[in-house]
């Protein structure tokens, strides 16, 4: 199968690193191209999870919800979010070396909904900011 | 001029969980037509349960090159050569490398194999049941064109490339590919053209080596053969025809 | 609201998404991202293209577009249940990814749930007829693991009575499947 060359900078690394280290509520952190490419993911090891599926998954959900928000709303998505008992997952754009990515976030529900966004725009603006 | 023949047999590799797929056919024949055209070679090239059928036919070394290259190729395996002759007149003039799907009915193949009828004879029992892959060396039984008390039915779906599209002919294709029909019914149908036009597409069908004609009672069907959803189907017919 | 459900499914860059906007009678609905590898387009489809054809007031059917890597078998799920159709889409120049199509083959099962399928080759224009035959036959000897009998049409995505001989050729396969 083909998939893009994408550098994997030191910077995204320990960011994500970082970020998991400092909020132990957060299960996954995956960066992956909005055509469904895995670039780096973390995942807890309770979560039984293959890097391209869930790749794919993103693509595709964060794709549904920005045609939605473009057709409903004459608007771009900005975050989406699914909500569970099991915690609350959620997807954003970035752009990643040049690269339209999305960032995907899976958190236990002790981390709140809004805790969990501000986390994940902070992480997005960073990765946006890698050169 | 005298040219070299060389008829051969190999497996395709096992590429599909333990299948044997001719994997990469339509890039094979696009190379083979290329170089061959280079170096004056001609031939025929088919595929059939797992197993390739190739026939090279040009200047001796040439072909001695050809065949060396042919047995090193990591796209198939157990080369076995059948036929290794000479001969006067090319068989397939203009075929740089024809991908021939029914070669037991190609003319020009037929004539080839009753021109060497005789090296045929002296094959070892292996080559033989090789070579009876595609050809059972019969091969002259004419077809019976009278359809008139027989049942068909159709082995596959025809290649699109030999025989032209057309609502009617997907009607019957679809037909005769679900099972064994009668002549009589798919005449009274009317879902299929006239007489003339089935009898056509039925012989076209014999080419292809995909008929089978039978004298197998079938009992008559009703609704025209339905076996799915009658009005859904009628709805979108009516949508198609509409455009 | 009778409403069947046609699954359209390929590889990158066969044409799942013009096709669907051929044949769909309303705005489809598409979901595609742009490309970070070279496939000879700039997007790609990675969620479900949606299209509509009315045939009556209460009669529809539902054209969903998917890829075709397996990757995105989680999307094979949403379409799978009650087929009218079932749509695998081939780019022509490209060797098929046999594993792939394998692998989809033997999720959707055609012949053990009777599902109307038909393998579409694209991309045509300037092919040369006995390499389409080629492509063919390869199509075919994989088809045939399945024990799967369909046909191999040659199809204009861009085309509506190109692309609606797809339609025609599975509402005939129905008729008497």
């Amino acid at each position: 199968m083909k998939s893009p060359k994408m550098e994997i900078k030191l910077e995204l690394v320990n960011l994500i690193k970082e970020l998991c280290s400092e909020n132990r509520e957060i299960t996954l952190l995956s960066l992956s191209t909005t055509d469904g490419f895995n670039i780096k993911s973390f995942a807890a090891k309770s979560l039984d999870v293959e890097a391209d599926k869930l790749a794919a998954m993103s693509s595709s959900l964060f794709a549904l919800s920005s045609s939605s928000s473009l057709q409903l709303m004459k608007e771009e998505s900005t975050v989406a979010t699914i909500e569970s008992k099991g915690g609350n997952m959620l997807f954003k754009k970035a752009q990643y070396l040049s690269t339209p990515c999305v960032v995907t976030m899976v958190a236990k529900p002790d981390m709140s909904l809004a805790q969990a966004r501000f986390a994940l725009k902070r992480f997005a603006d960073t990765v946006d900011s890698i050169k | 001029m005298t040219l070299r023949t060389i008829v051969y047999v190999s497996s395709a590799i096992e590429n599909v969980r333990g299948f044997r797929v001719p994997l990469g056919l339509s890039k094979i024949c696009q190379v083979a037509r290329k170089n061959n055209a280079e170096t004056g070679i001609t031939g025929i090239l088919t595929f059939s349960k797992g197993h390739f059928l190739q026939i090279i036919e040009g200047d001796n070394d040439a072909i001695g090159h050809l065949f060396d290259a042919i047995c090193k190729d990591k796209r198939h395996c157990d080369v076995v050569k059948i036929l290794d002759t000479t001969t006067d007149t090319r068989s397939f003039t203009g075929w740089s490398m024809r991908l021939i799907s029914a070669v037991g009915r190609e003319p020009s193949f037929r004539k080839l194999m009753s021109a060497v009828q005789p090296h045929l004879n002296d094959l070892s029992e292996e080559k033989r049941r090789l070579f009876s892959i595609f050809y059972d060396g019969i091969g002259g039984a004419a077809d019976d064109n009278d359809f008139e008390g027989k049942s068909l039915k159709l082995l596959a779906w025809p290649d699109f490339t030999q025989i032209k599209q057309s609502p009617t002919l997907i009607e019957l294709c679809a037909r005769l590919t679900s099972g064994t029909e009668s002549y009589a019914d798919i005449l009274k149908s009317g879902d299929f053209g006239t007489k003339a036009q089935i009898d056509l597409f039925l012989r076209q069908f014999q080419q292809m080596d995909i008929l089978v004609v039978s004298d197998e009672v079938i009992p008559e069907v009703s609704q025209g053969g339905f076996r799915g959803s009658q009005t859904f189907y009628n709805k979108m017919k009516n949508f198609l025809t509409l455009g | 609201m009778d409403c069947h459900k046609l699954a359209v499914i390929g590889e990158v860059g066969a044409g799942k998404t013009q096709l669907i906007s051929t044949l769909s009678e309303i705005k489809p609905f598409e979901t595609e991202a742009e490309s970070s590898i070279d496939i000879g387009k700039q997007y790609t489809t990675v969620g479900i293209d949606y299209g509509r054809i009315m045939l009556d007031e209460k009669t529809a059917l539902g054209l969903y577009g998917v890829p075709g890597q397996d990757r995105y078998q989680f999307l094979w799920e949403f379409v799978k249940e009650s087929l009218w159709g079932l749509v695998v889409l081939v780019k022509y120049g490209d060797i098929p990814d046999i594993d792939n199509f394998d692998k989809l083959l033997t999720f959707f099962s055609p012949k053990q749930n009777k599902t109307a399928c038909l393998v579409a080759i694209t991309h045509c224009d300037d092919a040369q007829e006995s390499e389409v035959s080629a492509l063919t036959q390869e199509v075919q000897s994989i088809l045939s693991i399945h024990g799967v009998m369909a046909p191999v049409i040659n199809v204009d995505a861009r085309d509506k009575h190109s692309a609606t001989t797809i339609l025609h050729t599975l509402n005939a396969i129905n008729r008497f499947n």
